[in-house]
Parts: C-alpha cells; structure tokens; sequence
C-alpha cells in the first residue's frame, strides 16, 4: 500500500465540503432534478410510513394503536406528502432530467429561477411537516375544509402549518410551470417544430399551464383562511353570514386540474416508454397530443363533481356530472393509443414497460371505470366519502407511481451511466403490482359495504374486518416493493451494469447524448428533422434502414475533452431567496399566541428578518453577472 | 373478484351499510342506476384489460437487429371508432343518470313529513316542527319515522361541515352552517332500524358520529309521537328521583335539555326520551336494558369516546347509578 505515491500534477480533488456546495450553488437542471428526485423519494418514505400506520390502525375493529388527533395528523400529512411533495415532486423531477434533453437544449430557458424553485420546495415541504415537532401536524384533511379551519375548531397550529406550508409550495410550482413553459417554448432544437416535440415534454407544456393557471384560486382561498385566523377576518366564518363552501370552490377549482397536473406527466413517460419497448412509433401521435391537451381543458370545468353532496342542486349536478363523463373520452384514446402501439410490436418485456403497462394502463383502466361511477351523479351521493373513493383515485394515483418507476427505470441509465438490475425490477414490479391491487381491491368491496373515509376507528360486525386486514397485508407488499427498488438503486449506483449512450435503442434526443450526461448535454446542438428524431438517425424515417443492420451508435461528442460550451455561473442566492421566503411563512405561523405554541407579536420578528433575507438573496441574484 | 365478494356480502344481514342494497325508494333509484353503470363498467374493464393482455402476449418477441414491426403511425378511422364507441356508452349513462338526479330532487309526496336535521360535533339533533300545529318535538342521535312515508328533512350544522348519509335510505347530503339550508328526502318500506353516519370530515370525532333512523309502523309512530308531546314524569322517590336531583346539581343540566322540568342546557343531545333509544354516545354503544352501556358512559365519556364535548366528571359509581336509573326511566 505504502507503494502508492499520490498522484501529483492534476488539479486537486475537491473536498466533501466544496461537493456538497457544489449542490447547493448548481444551476445544472440534471443535478436539480437530481435533488428533487432524492428529496422526493425521502418524502416517499416518509408518506408511505403515514400509510403503513394508517392500515396498522383500520387492519382491526376498534383498534388502540392511534389515537384520534393523532391518526386525523397521519391521514391529513398521507394526503399532502403524497400530493404536494412526492407526485409533484417526481413530476419536477421528471420534468427537470428529461425536458431540455428532449428538446435538444442546455439546459432550461432561466436556471437559476429552477434552482430557486428547488430550494423554494424543499423548504416548503420541511415546513409543512415541521408542525410534527410540536405535535400539531395539519389534522384537518389535505382538502382542509373551511370552517373547521377556523381557530374556533382548529385552535392548534397545524392548520397553520398547512395554510403557510402550501403557499411556500404554491411559489415553488408557479415558478417552476413558467420557466418549463418558456423553455418548452423558446429552447427547442433547430427544425424541432411542435408537432416534432416528444409527448412528455408535450404534457409537460400542459401541466405547466395547469399549474399557472390552477394555483392562484387555491392561493387566494389559503390567503384567506390566513387572514380569518390571524387577523379575524369573515371570509368563512357563517356566524358572520359567510358561506363555507366558497372554499371548496376555491379549492377544487385549483384541486381537479391538479389531478390532471399529476396525472399528465405519468402518461406522457407512458408514451414514451411504449413506443421504445415495442420498438414501433407511438399510434396516432396527434390524437395523444390533443387529447392530452382536452384532458387539461376539461379539468377547468368538473370541479363540483367533487361536491355533488353539499347542495348545488339538479342542475348543476347534471352539468357537472357530464362534463366529468366526458374526461372519460380523451382518457379512452390515449389508453387506445397506447394498446395500438403495443399491437403488432416487438415486446420487449422490461421493467420500464411492466411499469409502463401492467402497472399504469391496467389499474389506470379500474380508475377510470370507477371515475365513471362517480360522475353518476346519483351514485356518488352514495359513494362519496366511502372508501369507493380512496380506492378510486388510489387506482389513478398508484398507476401514476408506476409511471414514475417506469421513467426511473429507463432514464435512471442517462443519468447514472448504469443499469438497474432487472431480476431487482421485476421483483420489485410484482411486488408492486400485487400489493397494489390488493390494497385497493379491498377498499373497492369496503366502499360497496359503506365503509366512510377518514374514520379513526371503525366498529365489528360490519363485514369490513377481512378486507380491511387484507388491504393493509397488501399495504406491506408495496412497502416492501419499495424497499427493493432502493436496494436495487444502491446495488446499481455501487456496480450496475454499464449502459452506454443508448440502452435501450430509443428514439428520442436525450439517448444521442453520452450517459451520464455531461454538464453542457450535447456539444453541438442537433438538427431535428422527425418526430423520432434518433430512430430516424438510426433506421431511417422509415425503417428502411434495419434490413442492412445500419445502426450508427452516434457519439455526438467525439473529442469530449474539447467542448467549450458556455454555460451558468453556480450561484448560491436562488437558496438564500428561498430560505428567505420559508422563514418569514414560518414566522406567520409563529404569529399564533403563544397558549398554542407561537410566539405572538413577536413572530413578527420572523417575518421580517424571512423578508430581509428573501430581499438580499434577490437583490445578489439581480446582480450577479449573466456569465 | 370484487363484484362477487359484494354480492356474497350483500346477502348478508350484518352489513347495514351496503349501499346497494335498498331500503327505500330513494335509495333503490341509486341502486338501480349504479348496477347498469357497474354491468357497463366491466364489460369495458373486461374488454379493454382483454386487450391489453393479449397484445402484451401476443406480440411478446425478439427484435432482431436487421428486422423492424412495421413503423404504423396512426389510423384515422380507429380513432374515429375508439372516440365515438365510449361517447355511446357515455350517453346510455347519462340520461338515466340526469333522470335520477331530478327525480330525487323533488320529493315524490306533496305532504312529507317534514323533519329538521342538526349536525353538531359529534352527535345530531333530530327535530319534528309543527309534528302537530303549535308543537315541536326534539330528540337526538335517533331518528323515528312511520314506514311507508316520505319523510323530507332539513339539514343544517350548529358548528361545521357535517353529512347526513343513512345507505340503505338515502345518499348523502352536506349539513352547512349558516344560511344554507339543504334537503334530502327519503322513505323505508320495512320497519327497522337503519344505519345513519356522519360522512364529511368534522374534527376529532369525526369517526364516532352516527345516528339511527327508526321506522316504525304508522299506528305505532302516531302513538310515539302523542307519548312524546307529554313530558315524561319526574320521578317522585327511590334511585331514580336521587338521579333526577343529582342531574341538576352536578351541572349536567347545563348542556342537556329534559322536557318537563327544570333541565334546559342546549349545548349537547336532547335527553328526553333516552330511556328508548337503542344507542349511547351518538351511535356508539347498545343502550342495553339494564344501562350498564349508558352507566359506562357518564362515568368516562372521554376514554370511550376521546375528543367528545362531554366531560369525564370524576363521578362515584352510586352517583352513575343514580343517573342512569333516571335516564333510563325516561321513555
């Protein structure tokens, strides 16, 4: 050992401390979609430990494990994690790895707001769980219903922590939605017209335009709850003739299109990953496209299906309920689609497209039966709020997991530079599948016998006792399945097989690149002239290639070492902006009086001193040079 | 899988809130109307995963380096077919679905008996206005109705957002605080108790708010009704009268209301006729005969039923019997 001399004349290798900086001053959109992807998958964890104790409690009759407050707290924070951090999370995850490779650019079209919105997330995110430290977690549902968040019914500062924790989040996706749209806009390669683009980065379009135009009303109905509890204001106090449901209003015409806001991305990786695994373009590219586009648009006008039970009346609740019919259609020709491309294909059955179909489009399809059903007005009145519904949109959630596992295991390789193992994989989707289906296969029979959602406890001799045992058996499979999966990630990070450039003979830009991909993406921007665009390099426009076996493994970069591309300063402000803008939220709800936990006035403090940093980072980040 | 362990369930007698199964007219409209969209439903469950499978079977190959699927791009009359197939279907839904939403908007009966719901948290309060001209009856937590009537109820909350819901009834309808008033109306062919439960997130206790509605037959509803309009005696000696003194001065007259006497609290239940009720606690134990249920709950409400707006005063078993054997008189 002694023999080995240090290595003397390179530059020298830069310490823990300078790697870790390096991550909080980058601006590369691979390493933040890097830092959502961990943060996001710690907040897996974390939702899915909620979920885990929430069926330890319902696997039994009048079980002791948690009390009421307590299990309101884990039911209410299950919701919000798995909604605001981890779906969002793997969608700006997604979104921040794959778009501007899609689109042949460098990055995104403003890296530092991108960074910004990271930080922004992440602060967010602890803020809305740092109510656990003193035990007063939001307890009032992830839909938080006025008037229960009235400090009359919710005295404690939970409420508080979801009114200032969301707005935090709220700025991170806004931000995050415009500089995706400018970029998806603005950046795309030379001869890459929009009807060239790829799906996801397509649905990622849509979904930016959902979020800019879905999170205002909700943030105007959080300001408002704010103002009634710190400043007694009436905007839902019906003592002073305010009527409640203007926040269910408010709050599901933000929450529909957020259904959609989760649900596009996972069908646009669905796109992409079925055409590569049945090696055949994707069926009826246009009609995907639009009806992705139909999708987001219909999402604006189904809002009150989710409150068909509060009073609206017949013919709202017609309107309403055919209108949410009609989603049924578009959602039809993208599953369609799909079914055509696999036909007639070259099915190469791999993990990303067990994910892909098995674990997206098959249960996909029983959450848009049951999505049916509730758009039966009179069956609704039945269903809602019964564990029908939990298994409803469990089956369009879980699926769209599946869809985020399916994009990590075909992009993983690009950024990794290896392999996940497939023995892992598939374990891992079996797992998945089967847990998955007995979770909410039981809760769609514990929704015909009545069973309510949100119950902390539930009595014997209902007939709910075998299913509710069954669902939380099959809770633990899809833990378990988890816990594979980041075995096989540890396993693939330590020794992975290699993947080259192009493992899985893709067709989209991002497989021209080397894999991992360096800091600049392509050397030399490419020239688009097909929709798939490498398949086309590859094959031919027509395939007419393959027969000569003509498959160029193009290098884009050779001579790597000699790229000079011009690319962003890191810069350390975009964090300091955001840990501004945590810390004067936090202040708001140090704002309550101290009989509960805040500080009073003096959370005004906070306030401030969270305004002056946000200022200062903001003002360093306006003057930084552009370079 | 699903379908047949709820149609396996659904003959049983111990799931008093399968909802498809129906108890009432309006009830039985729903069920009606979901078991044509449920038989839809999977055929095109069983159709579209079909396919699915089959072309993940079928088309399961090797891809030879030299050997390309045809590169098929797209087929207009395909998507013209496979938009146009679910929009039929669609409509085969909706117009008995926009059917079943007026129908049950109007009560059937021109003279329903016209009953006032009150969410509070936790529990519900049941009233009868005008049930004969000048005179209201108040109960709690259950619901008495004659069979064969159509009863129409007004649902308000004296806090926030509840759900009145009874399956094997009706479908549910949001009890509102403040100006909004809702209605919901329903009836029950058979005499029986059916199950009613609190279905909109309220708070704490949110699991443990249920009722039951009581359908009797008319003559013995009549009855109840006369029986109900006389306040019951108070007590002149023995345990009960104990009770009846004890009811005033440990304070529990401060919440509840008897009728007859001096008892007017009007923050919790309407304790007139908690002698024939079936449940304590808002539908959370038997009232059994010999109140021990009930005995259990006045002397620690809060380790049944933790959150409840009821507090565990400390009191001695001889104070508890007392009580309950007032309370149990009451009928």
């Amino acid at each position: 050992m002694a023999t080995v001399g240090r290595a003397v004349g390179v530059a020298p290798r830069p310490g823990f401390i300078e790697y870790l900086w390096s991550w909080v001053t980058t601006v590369d959109h691979k390493r933040i979609g890097i830092l959502y992807g961990l943060t996001t998958t710690a907040f897996l964890l974390v939702g899915g430990l909620e979920a885990l104790l929430i069926r330890i409690q319902l696997a039994h009759p009048e079980s002791k494990f948690l009390d009421p407050n307590t299990y309101n707290q884990i039911f209410t924070m299950h919701g919000l994690t798995m909604i605001f951090l981890v779906v969002m999370g793997y969608n700006a995850t997604f979104f921040n790895l794959v778009v501007p490779l899609q689109l042949g650019a460098r990055d995104v079209a403003f890296p530092r707001l991108n960074a910004f919105s990271y930080w922004v997330f992440l602060f967010g995110a602890l803020l809305l769980n740092l109510g656990w430290l003193w035990g007063q977690a939001p307890g009032v549902g992830w839909f938080g219903y006025a008037n229960l968040t009235s400090v009359e019914y919710t005295p404690d500062l939970g409420t508080d922590f979801y009114v200032m924790g969301l707005q935090v989040l709220g700025i991170s996706s806004i931000a995050s939605a415009l500089n995706f749209l400018v970029t998806i806009i603005n950046l795309r390669a030379p001869g890459m017209s929009m009807f060239k683009m790829p799906v996801f980065s397509w649905m990622t379009l849509v979904v930016s335009v959902l979020v800019i135009t879905a999170f205002p009303p909700f943030t105007v109905g959080l300001i408002e709850v704010m103002f009634d509890r710190l400043f007694g204001t009436n905007f839902f106090n019906p003592a002073a003739g305010a009527n409640p449901l203007l926040w269910q209003h408010l709050f599901w015409i933000f929450g529909h299109p957020e259904v959609y806001i989760l649900v596009l991305p996972a069908m646009g990786i669905v796109s992409e990953v079925i055409p590569v695994f049945a090696r055949k373009p994707l069926f009826g590219y246009p009609f995907v496209v639009f009806s992705g586009i139909f999708i987001g648009f219909l999402g604006w006008g189904v809002w009150a299906h989710h409150m068909f039970a509060v009073g609206l009346g017949p013919i709202a609740n017609t309107v309403f309920g055919i209108t949410t019919m009609l989603i049924a259609v578009p959602t039809g020709v993208k599953i369609f689609n799909w079914l055509a491309t696999l036909w007639g294909g070259q099915i190469q059955v791999k993990t990303p497209l067990l994910f892909a179909a098995l674990g997206f489009i098959a249960p996909f399809i029983i959450g848009g039966v049951t999505g049916v059903m509730h758009a039966t007005v009179p069956s609704d009145y039945q269903q809602t709020d019964t564990y029908f519904v939990v298994a409803h949109f469990h089956y369009v959630i879980m699926p769209i997991v599946a869809a985020f596992f399916a994009g990590i295991y075909y992009w993983w390789p690009k950024y990794t530079g290896r392999l996940l193992d497939e023995g892992l994989g598939k374990l891992h989707f079996w797992l998945f599948f089967v847990g998955t289906n007995l979770t909410f296969g039981a809760q769609v029979v514990l929704g015909f016998l009545g069973m309510p959602r949100r119950n902390y406890t539930y009595p014997a001799g209902l007939g709910w006792e075998p299913w509710n045992l069954l669902s939380s058996i099959g809770a633990f499979l899809i833990a378990l399945s988890v816990l594979v999966f980041i075995v096989n990630a540890l396993k693939s990070l330590r020794s992975g097989e290699p993947a080259g450039p192009d493992p899985w003979d893709g067709r989209t830009l991002e497989w021209l690149t080397p894999s991992p991909v360096p800091v600049y993406n392509f050397a030399e921007i490419p020239v688009v002239r097909y929709r798939d665009e490498l398949w086309a390099r590859k094959y031919g426009p027509h395939g007419e290639r393959a027969a000569a076996a003509a498959r160029p493994n193009p290098d884009p970069n050779p001579g790597r070492e000699e790229v000079h591309v011009h690319l962003p300063r890191p810069s350390y402000y975009p964090a300091v902006a955001a840990l501004g803008i945590a810390l004067g939220f936090f202040g708001g709800v140090m704002l309550r009086p101290a009989e509960v936990g805040g500080l009073g006035p003096l959370g005004w403090v906070l306030v401030g001193l969270g305004a002056l940093i946000t200022l200062a980072g903001l003002y360093g980040w306006a003057f930084e040079p552009a370079d | 899988m699903a379908a047949a362990a709820v149609g396996a369930a659904g003959c049983s007698p111990a799931d008093p809130l399968n909802w498809l199964i129906a108890s009432g007219d309006a009830a039985e409209q729903v069920r009606q109307l979901t078991v044509l969209v449920m038989v839809l439903g999977a055929l095109v469950f069983v159709a579209v995963e079909g396919l699915l499978i089959y072309a993940l079977l079928r088309f399961r190959r090797p891809a030879p380096a030299d050997q390309l699927p045809p590169q098929v791009h797209g087929h207009t009359r395909l998507e013209v077919a496979w938009t146009m197939v679910p929009v039929l279907i669609l409509v085969v839904i909706a117009v008995p679905t926009v059917r079943t939403v007026f129908a049950l908007a109007t009560p059937p009966d021109a003279n329903p008996l016209r009953v006032e719901v009150i969410g509070h948290q936790w529990w519900w309060e049941f009233r009868y206005p005008d049930i004969v001209p000048g005179k209201t009856i108040t109960t709690a937590n259950e619901l008495r109705i004659p069979v064969g009537r159509t009863v129409l109820a007004s649902v308000t909350s004296a806090d926030v957002i509840h759900s009145f819901w009874v399956p094997r009834l009706t479908g549910t309808i949001d009890v509102i605080p403040g100006k909004q008033v809702n209605r919901v109306w329903f009836n029950a062919w058979e005499p029986g108790e059916y199950y009613g439960w609190c279905k909109e997130f309220c708070g704490t206790q949110h699991a443990q708010m249920r009722f039951r509605v009581v359908a009797m037959p008319p003559a013995e509803f009549d009855r109840w009704v006369q029986a109900r309009l006389t306040p019951p005696a108070v007590p002149a000696s023995g345990q009960a009268r104990q009770g009846y003194e004890l009811f005033g001065q440990l304070g529990c007259s401060a919440c509840h209301t008897i009728d007859g006497t001096p008892y007017q609290g009007k923050v919790g239940p309407n304790l007139t006729n908690i002698g024939e009720r079936s449940t304590v606690g808002a539908g959370l134990l038997p009232n059994d005969p010999d109140g021990q249920n009930l005995a259990r709950w006045i002397k620690d409400p809060q380790a049944l039923k933790p959150g409840v707006k009821m507090p565990t005063l400390g009191l001695s078993d001889a104070q508890v019997g007392a009580i309950v054997a007032y309370l149990k008189s009451l009928k």
